[in-house]
């Protein structure tokens, strides 16, 4: 089952911040993806001075299909009864509906089958949401777009988001978002004293803290060595 | 940089260091601005900042601002802790994306290797509560030194800043200290000379710190530093009630924000001096700062009703 990386790349983040936004990270993705139907094997989130970072091992590719049962009218109801129940169910007519008895008489029942998405496009829907509104202590505005009312607001600015999807073994597609003008892709960069090029994130080398080659280099640890 | 004379060099003098900085900045496009002529705590507190910080115009520009910080006079006798300093100023708005580059760069142009020394930059909420600002952004540590002050202005004089500046404050003799090499501040070779014709830190300031300490900590005249608080605020406020205009189609303007400010400066400066004298209490204390942020506010408020201040 394919696996989620996410990388949020900012200026310097407060030390006393750190860990618990890795936390709070891992908790809020993991809490709507459970939400949305996508039972996950494992996470794990990293922080470093300008990385919040998060894997999600074994996300299923789709949701599963939700079947829901919805009561209508009674047999015999008014005609503007009936249409309203079609409408609002999407049946083509009363033959599609089941009839269910009980007590009070026969009722229609209409059987809706709702197909699961792609896991890539829920992903998609929850992550800028997330990053919208997650729960720093203190937050602040930066650059030209902070003239406008409604831009992000992140601790320090906020400058990459990488946001991968895919198997292990093959290369991973980028989740397709944006959020104030940060599109999601799948290039990060290196430490700004120690490694500072750029480099392309792979899903499958994420555990690997520290990187050799660009392709293997995911998570680049700057925590140990200076903000 | 090749064609600068030895004793030009930012390794070599303090001038030179200067100069390193200001065209560092040029280059980015920056306004170089001389000294505001008029005591302050902070370059924060030059007009060019304080005010040029609101409203939705673009704004960059550098500045040396001499800053007196009484109660930092330690009769020449701390090796960097000085009553009257030099700060480096530089305000961009909005904060370009980069900025956080521009600085690191700024530091290798006069001669501090971020590969070779530690440079971190650490939290630091920055706030003024006579300014009436805040800021998030850090302090900037070089080798376990504070050596600048990094903010994204969020709000000044009560104004929200829409877009953000970003606010870079260097603490000058700190700085040169290390690119000299030096442990004292008053060992700093002013203007890269040898010999008969060196001139240091020390000679040109020592004898000013020891005399301003005497003056700041105990012979400052506080009757008339009282007075003197008392006209400044009221000039103040008579500047301001004075410069309000109805202008085309029912907007209202100032015609004196500066001026008004100018007192502003004034009165914060009275303040600290009375501080250092150790003549306000600790309640007192609070309702000073007060009084100073009130009238920052009431500037701030003028300023985005004028010309450049206001929006297009
Ligand atoms: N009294 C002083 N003498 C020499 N350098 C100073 C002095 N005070 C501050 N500096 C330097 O000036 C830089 C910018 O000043 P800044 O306003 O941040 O100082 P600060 O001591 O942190 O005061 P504040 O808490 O008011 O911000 C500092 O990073 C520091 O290197
Ligand atoms: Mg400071």
């Amino acid at each position: 089952m394919p696996d989620l990386l996410l990388e949020l790349f900012s200026e310097e983040i407060p030390a006393r911040m750190q860990a618990k936004a890795a936390d709070d990270l891992r908790r809020m993705v993991t809490d709507k993806l459970v939400a949305e139907g996508l039972v996950y094997e494992g996470a794990k989130a990293f922080a470093t001075p300008r990385r919040l970072a998060l894997t999600v091992r074994g996300i299923p590719a789709r949701q599963p299909d939700l079947k829901t049962e919805r009561r209508g009218p009674k047999i015999g109801a008014p005609d503007a009864a009936v249409q309203g129940f079609l409408k609002a169910t999407g049946l083509k007519s009363l033959d599609e509906a089941k009839i269910q008895k009980d007590a009070k008489g026969d009722f229609y029942i209409a059987l809706i089958e709702k197909p699961g998405r792609a896991a890539i496009d829920v992903i998609a829907e929850i992550l800028p949401v997330i990053i919208r509104t997650f729960p720093w202590p203190k937050s602040m505005r930066w650059g030209a777009r902070s003239a406008k009312s409604g831009s992000l607001a992140w601790v320090r600015p906020l400058h990459a988001v990488t946001a991968t999807f895919g198997l292990e073994t093959e290369e991973p597609d980028v989740v397709k978002f944006s959020v104030d003008g940060i599109e999601a892709a799948q290039t990060t960069y290196g430490h700004r004293f120690m490694r500072p090029a750029r480099s392309r994130c792979a899903v499958s080398r994420i555990t690997r803290p520290s990187c050799s080659t660009p392709r293997s280099c995911s998570i680049p640890s700057d925590a140990r060595i200076r903000s | 940089m090749d064609a600068l004379p030895d004793h030009m060099r930012p390794e070599r003098s303090f001038q030179g260091f200067i100069l390193a900085l200001q065209r560092f900045w040029a280059e980015q496009g920056c306004v170089i601005l001389q000294p505001y002529d008029m005591e302050m705590g902070a370059g924060t507190f030059h007009p060019a900042t304080t005010l040029r910080a609101l409203g939705p115009k673009p704004w960059n520009a550098a500045y040396v601002q001499p800053s007196r910080r009484p109660k930092d006079g330690r009769y020449g006798e701390n090796p960097n802790r000085l009553q009257h300093y030099y700060q480096f100023q530089v305000i961009m708005k909005p904060s370009p994306p980069n900025l956080q580059e521009l600085y690191l760069k700024s530091l290798a142009a006069i001669g501090i290797d971020a590969a070779v020394h530690d440079i971190r930059f650490v939290e630091d909420d920055w706030e003024s509560p006579t300014l009436g600002a805040w800021g998030l952004g850090w302090e900037c540590w070089c080798d376990g030194m504070e050596v600048s002050q990094f903010t994204y202005f969020q709000q000044v004089a009560g104004v929200e800043c829409a877009p953000v500046a970003g606010e870079l404050t260097y603490g000058l003799e700190r700085l040169a200290m290390y690119v000299q090499g030096v442990d004292r501040v008053y060992d700093l070779n002013f203007n890269g000379r040898e010999g008969a014709e060196k001139v240091t830190y020390g000679d040109v300031f020592l004898q000013a710190e020891q005399e301003y300490s005497r003056h700041n900590f105990e012979y400052a005249d506080t009757a008339m530093l009282f007075e003197q608080f008392r006209m400044a605020e009221e000039a103040c406020r008579k500047y301001l009630a004075s410069g309000w205009r109805e202008g085309g189609n029912q907007k209202k303007e100032h015609l004196m924000a500066l001026p008004a400010y100018d007192q502003c400066i004034k009165a914060s400066h009275v303040f600290n001096l009375l501080d250092a004298r150790g003549v306000i209490s600790v309640t007192e204390r609070q309702s000073y700062i007060g009084r100073v942020r009130d009238l920052a506010k009431a500037c701030g408020e003028a300023w985005i009703h004028t010309e450049t201040g206001r929006a297009v």
